[in-house]
């Protein structure tokens, strides 16, 4: 990705936690389920944030499989994520994030396991949102 | 503890470039250059972090009875190093460091931005 910035405009709804977003036009809404006092419109926040990592691993995969060192016919990745809810309701002593990620790639392809191991390790190496998660980056709030 | 597993699956698509997300019964398009339909992953990262810091400061306006409907954020993505959200939170200004510690208190996502979250892979080939 290249050093453009990019944006989105978000505005919380006269519904529950339901938030608006607006992405160039492109509008999602995401919500909390109702266990955890939402009305269940949207997909949630942190599931939206492991979306953003399954896209941003499918993009490098089809990447480096255009340069013809990877080939495969189609790629399924299924992300989980755990949460200790008591952390996200507030609990000090409890990490109020992802625990752990599991990432499972599911290819159908005529690689071999040694192949598609090194295809893997490829993939995650160049992915922008992989790195943003499994390191710390900055996070600046500011008051407009 | 009381352990949540939230779950997304990624799919690709015939249109080259083009992924689907689907969690529970939503789906989200993504692809990997900006199109009029679908957002980037990394615009999806950055709405995530935004929404969730959002959704967050809901607490505060609720514990001093003020209507929170209609304030907005924006999100900015510059760098894979760093996020900035601006907050638009109108006549209620004086309660943005409230806001942000609260964010930093219960943000799930605004968490996983901020720490090393750890990430096991594993890769299995699909039998036809």
């Amino acid at each position: 990705m290249k050093n453009e910035e990019l944006n989105t405009i978000m505005v919380k709804t006269d519904l529950g936690l339901q938030v608006n977003t607006d992405t160039r036009g492109v509008i999602n809404l995401i919500d909390e389920p109702e266990f955890n006092g939402g009305t269940n419109t949207g997909m949630t926040p942190v599931e939206l944030e492991i979306s953003a990592l399954g896209a941003s691993l499918q993009a490098q995969a089809q990447k480096l499989a255009k340069s013809g060192k990877y080939s495969y016919k189609k790629l399924t990745i299924n992300i989980e994520g755990d949460i200790d809810l008591d952390g996200l309701h507030g609990n000090p002593d409890i990490p109020n994030g992802f625990q752990k990620i599991r990432i499972n790639f599911i290819f159908e392809t005529k690689m071999d396991d040694k192949q598609i191991n090194e295809f893997v390790k490829e993939i995650i190496s160049k992915s922008n949102i992989y790195k943003m998660i499994s390191e710390p980056i900055k996070v600046i709030n500011n008051l407009n | 503890m009381a352990l949540q597993t939230f779950s997304v699956t990624v799919t690709d698509k015939d249109e080259l470039g083009v992924f689907e997300a689907t969690a529970r019964e939503f789906k989200i398009k993504f692809s990997s250059q900006p199109q009029p339909d679908a957002i980037t992953p990394e615009e999806g990262i950055v709405t995530a972090l935004g929404t969730c810091e959002n959704i967050s400061a809901v607490n505060v306006f609720l514990k001093h009875h003020l209507n929170y409907d209609r304030y907005q954020l924006m999100s900015h993505f510059t760098s894979p190093d760093e996020i900035k959200i601006d907050f638009d939170l109108k006549s209620n200004g004086k309660l943005f460091p409230e806001v942000v510690q609260t964010i930093k208190d219960i943000s799930p996502v605004y968490h996983n931005m901020t720490n090393a979250i750890p990430i096991t892979t594993m890769a299995t080939k699909k039998q036809n």
